[in-house]
């Protein structure tokens, strides 16, 4: 009986190491927003890379280093603790669209939408859309997202200049929980890019990189 | 009366065919026979008469009946016997007058109806039949639709002819019985009891309080002040706590004649514990009674909320997610750190989680044996970043051994003989469907005393490799989930419910155990600090022996004290499954000290404890009659309304209407014809008299 047992016990850890070699390597992965419309979603390509990188470098993350990309309708965006969106143009969100980003968002879902200048007009409208009961309102500089392993006491870094406007973090607050996260007038995201793109010295893109880096930590433990 | 039988009636022509037969052949084929001819015909006839009944009874002839049953209606008589009864200016005539009236009422029904008399209160009680009702106004809530709820469960499947309901209507208690009346489908019959003029009166309505705040913080406290027939008089609101020092005052002008005002102010929580408060009015000249410009209200001060702390190695969204979902609650205060920059004592936290920790860059060792030696509550996160080797060498209750750096998606499977805490159905439910986790591959070995919540189901294989269990080591508890990837837990949870309440409590039911401070002690002792004067205050109470297994034969004694110093003693009573129980009722308001001493071999435990009986005031915070609720009652159910004077009118109009009547009802009844003694007499008399003639003729 005995002997059967180990037998058995045998076939089952062999048959668990053959079905477990669809291993996960990266325990999370996240995700460039593609949207409709017409605006450029692709904008950014290096941007995200070298923000997982600069995260799973500095903060000991383990996020895969190719971002995943996701359609605003997609069921796979469930899979993504955080979504990156950035353009310069269009944003249309169909209803359906609208109603899963708002149930991901709603769900415990992230979203970080980086003006690249231009996408203000469209993306207000796009997000009333998905939350018609909340307003973006300005974060205050003591709020935690510029307070984690990085310090910003004034707020988002300054990355391009356009219409010599500060730059300014929004947030849509649904129960409590910050679920959307706008930055504006900033280009974040341009800071996060290959130098060769941008030509910006490396103290700004650092800056980029740092802030970058405490969104995803806030997302992630707050 | 009627007879029949199974078979065709053809079956007695054959048993006459018999009789006749057998007549024939004794009577007229033998030889023997001495008589005349027309004693030879009667005694044949007898004799053929005895014969086909007798083979008549092969046929299991029936008997039929018809009996008459009269159901009487049923008269349900409810009285009211709250104190509002007897605040009012009236209360003479409730004390004196109202219970023989009553009587008098369902003595005049006669023997025509059942009258089925019960009181209303905090509970409903049904009287016997012929028990005379004897009201004494002490109960302390009104609960109307119960009445309504009892009678419609118990009656309203026999004769339920009507219900009279004599009450002022205040109800404190219950849903409006206005939307109970559907389901009796009976005529109810209103009295409108009590005054509903307004009488020159100032009271406290009522009092909104936090039932509990922390130490130290200011609480927020509103007093509802209503005073009629009072217009132009000044009036005092004074709060005093219960040493008698005055906390707050406010000077109240009386506007009106319908004068209702809202107070509001913060008092300050002192120290841990029950707090009393008084809450009075000066007493005004004319007041119709002086009972509501009293009133108390309780405040439990506990301690500020409990610490948790989430240490991680890197973030990671399970910490965003469990760390929201303990927050809801609003027991933590929960604090997220990363390992290299905890500097906090872990002695401040009633639990620490630590995701992905010990790991390759944070080995966080003399942490980890500070949490060990001063007995902190530990949940385990395991990841990828988790150092196993350090991990296992922590005593948890797993060492997990890898060949090969390897991972699983893990389902969760419950195991349904988890019993360190229960969770609800939906629970149960929704784990079944959620997404794996990911854990290491590799060989589980558990320890005997680990307690498992969740195993790991590998695609559809379902293994013994834990995926979230419990452990006690050395008094100080341990949980461990074997995987990350919580956080899609709870996305899941709002995919299907549209609402993250199971991963909610989920995740605070696991904290609430782990948080708890296991209890080593071998007489522990249950009771809740705060009771309502109208509930059983009750304890309950387990003893260990040295091996921490229940035991029940030793005593329990409890003796309580009241502050005047008044002691009640009683031992607990023994239960089935070794636990012991108390039971007290009617206790006055006020507070107690208890004390529980029991023997467990030859050394004495003693444990001790306070609680606090909270007066129930719902009964004079409001006095005016609500006569218009008992007119709507009695007009959309088809019955009347009555005051006290004309309350006899009322018997005579139930007694005219046509509806509640006795009910007469039919029942067939069966009975066997062998079953009859009539039957047999027959057939007796028949033999003897053929007998009596064969004697008289001669014969033998």
């Amino acid at each position: 009986m005995k002997v059967m047992n180990r037998i058995f016990s045998l076939i089952i850890i062999s048959f668990l190491w053959i079905i477990s070699s669809s291993v996960t390597t990266f325990a999370q992965e996240i995700a460039l927003l593609k949207y409709r419309g017409g605006g450029d979603w692709y904008a950014n390509p290096t941007s995200l890379p070298n923000l997982i990188t600069f995260c799973n470098k500095n903060l000991q993350t383990t996020l895969n280093p190719q971002p995943a990309t996701v359609e605003v309708g997609s069921a796979d965006i469930f899979h993504y603790p955080f979504v990156h969106m950035t353009g310069h143009g269009n944003v249309i969100f169909s209803d359906e669209e609208a109603k899963n980003l708002r149930i991901y968002l709603m769900s415990g879902g992230f979203l970080h939408i980086d003006d690249n200048y231009g996408l203000d007009k469209f993306i207000r409208p796009q997000m009333k859309k998905v939350f018609p009961e909340l307003d973006f309102i300005e974060l205050p500089f003591n709020h935690p997202i510029y307070h984690q392993f990085y310090k910003f006491p004034n707020g988002l870094p300054k990355i391009h200049e356009h219409d010599d406007k500060p730059p300014q973090g929004f947030g849509l607050i649904w129960e409590g929980r910050l679920v959307c996260f706008y930055t504006y007038e900033c280009d974040l995201g341009d800071g996060w890019e290959d130098e060769e793109v941008h030509k910006d010295p490396l103290e700004i893109r650092t800056k980029a990189l740092q802030m970058g880096a405490n969104i995803i930590q806030y997302v992630f433990t707050e | 009366m009627s007879l029949i039988i199974e078979y065709s009636w053809c079956f007695f022509l054959l048993c006459l065919l018999l009789g006749v037969g057998y007549a024939f052949l004794l009577y007229y084929k033998n030889k023997n026979i001495i008589y005349g001819k027309t004693m030879r015909i009667i005694m044949a006839s007898l004799r053929g008469t005895v014969i086909t009944l007798i083979a008549f009874l092969l046929l299991a002839p029936m008997l039929k009946f018809l009996t008459k049953q009269k159901e009487k209606p049923i008269i349900i008589v409810a009285v009211d016997n709250s104190e509002s009864l007897k605040l009012g200016n009236d209360s003479s005539f409730y004390i004196n007058k109202l219970t023989p009236n009553l009587n008098q009422l369902i003595h005049s029904f006669g023997n025509n109806y059942n009258v089925r008399p019960c009181l209303i209160g905090e509970k409903v009680r049904f009287l016997q039949a012929d028990q005379p009702i004897s009201l004494d106004y002490t109960d302390k809530q009104t609960n109307i639709s119960e009445v309504f709820d009892n009678v419609a469960q118990n009656y309203t499947n026999q004769n339920l002819g009507a219900v009279i309901l004599l009450t002022d209507a205040i109800f404190n208690v219950g849903a409006n019985p206005f939307y109970k009346i559907e389901p009796l489908n009976c005529p109810i019959y209103t009295v409108g009891l009590g005054n509903t003029e307004l009488e020159t009166d100032q009271l406290i309505s009522s009092i909104q309080h936090n039932k509990q705040t922390f130490q130290g913080n200011f609480f927020p406290v509103e007093v509802n002040v209503m005073a009629t027939k009072l217009a132009g008089k000044k009036s005092l609101l004074t709060v005093e706590d219960k040493e008698g020092n005055e906390v707050f005052k406010k000077e109240l002008m009386i506007t009106g004649d319908n004068y209702f005002e809202t107070v509001r102010f913060n008092l300050q929580a002192g120290e841990k514990g029950i707090y009393r408060y008084h809450v009075n009015l000066i007493e005004l000249e004319n007041e119709m009674t002086y009972k509501n410009n009293h009133a108390t209200f309780f405040v439990e001060v506990i301690d500020s909320k409990e610490k948790i702390a989430i240490i991680y190695n890197s973030p990671h969204p399970d910490i965003a997610a469990i760390k929201q979902a303990l927050e809801l609650s609003d027991k933590y205060e929960v604090e997220a750190v990363a390992a290299q920059n905890f500097r906090m004592n872990p002695e401040d936290y009633s639990l620490i989680i630590l995701h992905q920790l010990p790991s390759l860059q944070n080995n966080i060792s003399s942490l980890l044996s500070d949490i060990q030696n001063k007995g902190i509550s530990c949940l385990y996160i395991l990841g990828k970043q988790t150092n196993l080797t350090a991990f296992n060498k922590l005593n948890s209750g797993v060492l997990i051994s890898q060949n090969k750096t390897l991972f699983n998606d893990a389902f969760p499977l419950l195991n349904n003989n988890f019993s360190l805490f229960t969770l609800s159905e939906d629970i149960k439910q929704i784990i079944s469907t959620f997404p794996p986790l990911y854990t290491f591959f590799g060989d589980y070995k558990l320890t005997v005393s680990s307690n498992v919540l969740m195993y790991q189901k590998i695609n559809t294989v379902s293994t013994d490799y834990p995926l979230i269990f419990f452990n006690q080591v050395a008094g100080r508890k341990i949980g461990v989930i074997t995987g990350d990837g919580i956080w899609q837990w709870k996305i899941h949870n709002f995919i299907a419910k549209n609402n993250h309440e199971q991963f909610n409590e989920l995740i605070n039911k696991m904290a609430l155990f782990l948080s708890v401070k296991a209890d080593r002690s071998f007489f522990r002792v249950h009771t809740k600090n705060l009771f309502n004067e109208t509930e059983d205050v009750r304890f309950s109470a387990e003893l260990y022996n040295e091996s921490y297994e229940l035991i029940s034969e030793p005593d329990v004694l409890m003796t309580i004290s009241s502050e005047d110093g008044k002691q009640y003693k009683s031992l607990f009573s023994k239960e089935e499954n070794h636990n012991y129980s108390l039971r007290m009722s009617n206790l006055p308001s006020g507070e107690y000290h208890w004390e529980a001493s029991t023997n467990i071999g030859a050394k004495n435990y003693l444990k001790t404890g306070t609680f606090v009986v909270k007066e129930v005031e719902l009964e004079i915070q409001n006095l005016v009659a609500d006569h218009e609720l008992l007119q709507n009652i009695a007009q959309k159910s088809g019955g009347e309304f009555y005051t006290p004077n004309n309350m006899d009118q009322l018997v005579e109009d139930i007694k005219k209407n046509d509806e509640i009547t006795s009910i007469v009802s039919y029942h067939k009844i069966y009975n066997h014809l062998l079953n009859s003694w009539l039957y047999f007499v027959v057939l007796i008399l028949l033999m003897g008299s053929e007998w009596f003639l064969r004697k008289w003729g001669g014969g033998y």
